[in-house]
């Protein structure tokens, strides 16, 4: 990072210019990668698979993609699933920050809940989807549910790991100018912690897309993972492709997004744990 | 009045499993309005001695005790700035304040003169990373002024300045601590800065350090920089510099 002063007089912060261009190159090769991935893929579907149940050239996908979004049908269901996301992630974000904070700041409510949240995260919990719609049937709440559960973990891991990461130094400074504890939390050990929540955020968001669509697999009357299933019971192969592609649209964006917000937000804080 | 008392003051800290003596058996009276600069050799303990006054440090043995206790407002100046990054620099300034629950109404005003006081006008929507270590060090001075405390406790306040700007903070901290009576307790490496502020210079010793002397400064005030090319001064500062220098060849050969 560089300091520069424009005409105005403001002093602006800039990344080197050398960074730039390698952003340039990475996506350029990236992109290189996403082409010869689809034009292989046409070719094979076109020419070397050729039942259309099993395997179908992107062409096809991309057909059935546009028809779908003409009956407004891929929109109702790309909806449908985003609802559930966003649902399930404020209450993951509301209640994993919450208790990411308590662990954070009371060492011994941290020694209580760690393990149970550690197992919890390590635990494929898409397995409780099933029992998830039994308790709360078939609609969203319990795709809400299922995201929420795949989502609150690393967020309250990753808020707790940067409460106690704040640095002592931040701390002091607040105590010397006589903070009381709950100041303290408040006003140092929260902000501080916020680039460790934003990583929490980006963690939980491809894991909450994961628990949507398990929840839609299993029961559900729209969303891409209802799309999805209904285009595998009907041998529907390019519709399933364009509820994976979508997905992982989606899943991308989401992710990018954060990326973003943690990129602005690092000069913060040099390192965050993943 | 007396601002602050220290009576037989030690400190060990725990390192390594094995007890690293600090400090012993130091004690020092500072009366109200007085400006006592503390010089000694790297590593000494001086920043220490500051943060127990401050209470962010335990002590082994002694007592700290300070004029009025906690009604005695203290504006600490630390060595490494400590500004949170995610304030902006008017945010930072304002700390203090907002911590004793001050109005931001009131709180706004003082922090953007203290910030104009130490020459920071228009910088006051920036952040620290966007700051030069002089700058940053300049919001830390900031900071701890902008509460307007009655004792005023400074870790090289000046260090990462230039020349200039550093002759101008001196000279704003001179009329400052004058003006309002404030108590200054400052920390520095550069005697000439020592012997220019002081009332009285404090010269600490080798690890475990104690009070080697304490040097009254018989200048006439209000100081001015002219001041420094006077004998009587020079003086000072090689009396000073002599205790100084024999104190850190014994760092070296103590380890
Ligand atoms: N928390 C701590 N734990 C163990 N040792 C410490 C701790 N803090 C300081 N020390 C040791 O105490 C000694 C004094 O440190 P201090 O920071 O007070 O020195 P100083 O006189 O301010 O030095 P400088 O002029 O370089 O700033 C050093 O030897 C340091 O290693
Ligand atoms: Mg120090």
């Amino acid at each position: 990072m560089s300091i520069t002063t424009t005409e105005n007089g403001t002093v602006q912060a800039q990344r080197p210019a050398s960074g730039r261009r390698t952003n340039y190159r990475a996506l350029r090769r990236g992109l290189t990668s996403f082409i010869i991935l689809l034009v292989g893929w046409e070719l094979i579907g076109r020419f070397v698979l050729t039942n259309q149940v099993f395997a179908v050239p992107f062409s096809a996908v991309v057909q059935s993609a546009i028809e779908m979004w003409g009956r407004g049908e891929l929109q109702t269901n790309i909806a449908a699933s985003l609802t559930a996301v966003a649902y399930g992630m404020v209450l993951a974000m509301i209640i994993g920050i919450l208790i990411g904070v308590a662990m954070g700041a009371s060492t011994a409510f941290r020694e209580y809940v760690e393990p149970l949240l550690t197992a919890f995260y390590a635990t494929p919990l898409v397995a409780m989807a099933p029992i998830l719609i039994l308790w709360f049937g078939i609609g969203i709440a319990s795709k809400i549910a299922v995201v929420f559960l795949m989502a609150i973990f690393p967020i309250a891991i990753n808020t707790s790991a940067g409460i106690r990461n704040t640095d002592r130094e931040y701390l002091e400074v607040a105590y010397a100018f006589r903070a009381s504890r709950l100041q303290a939390v408040w006003k140092v050990m929260i902000p501080a912690a916020i680039p460790f929540v934003v990583t929490g955020l980006r963690l939980a968001v491809g894991r909450a897309i994961v628990g949507v669509v398990v929840g839609e697999l299993f029961g559900a009357r729209a969303g891409l993972g209802f799309l999805i299933f209904t285009a595998g019971q009907t041998f529907d192969t390019p519709s399933l492709f364009v509820g994976v592609i979508t997905l992982a649209f989606i899943g991308m964006g989401l992710t990018l997004g954060i990326r973003a917000v943690e990129d602005r937000i690092s000069g913060w804080k040099g390192t965050v744990q993943e | 009045m007396i601002a602050l008392e220290l009576s037989h003051v030690s400190k060990s800290f725990a390192s390594r499993g094995q007890s690293l003596e600090i400090m012993r058996d130091v004690s020092l009276t500072v009366q109200a309005g007085e400006f006592l600069v503390v010089v000694g050799p790297s590593g000494c303990g001086k920043s220490t001695l500051l943060r127990m006054i401050q209470g962010l440090e335990t002590l082994s043995s002694g007592s700290v005790r300070v004029g009025a206790g906690e009604a005695t407002t203290r504006g600490f100046v630390f060595q490494r700035d400590g500004l949170y990054p995610w304030r902006s620099v008017l945010r930072n300034v304002m700390l203090g304040l907002e911590l004793a629950h001050v109005p931001v109404s009131e709180a706004k005003p003082r922090a953007e003169a203290m910030i104009d006081l130490v020459g920071l006008r228009g910088f006051e929507g920036h952040y620290p990373n966007e700051l030069s270590g002089g700058m940053r060090q300049r919001v830390n001075l900031a900071r701890a002024l902008a509460i307007d405390p009655d004792m005023l406790l400074m870790d090289e306040p000046f260090a990462a300045l230039d020349a200039l700007t550093r002759e101008n903070m001196q000279q704003e901290l001179i009329r400052i601590s004058a003006a309002a009576g404030k108590t200054v307790i400052l920390i520095t490496h550069q005697i000439d800065e020592a012997v220019l502020l002081a009332d009285r210079v404090a010269v600490l010793g080798a690890r475990p350090s104690h009070i080697l002397d304490i040097v009254r400064i018989d200048l006439p005030r209000p100081r001015t920089l002219d001041l420094k090319r006077t004998p009587e001064f020079q003086a000072y500062v090689d009396g000073i510099w002599t205790m100084v220098t024999q104190a850190e060849t014994e760092t070296r050969v103590g380890g």
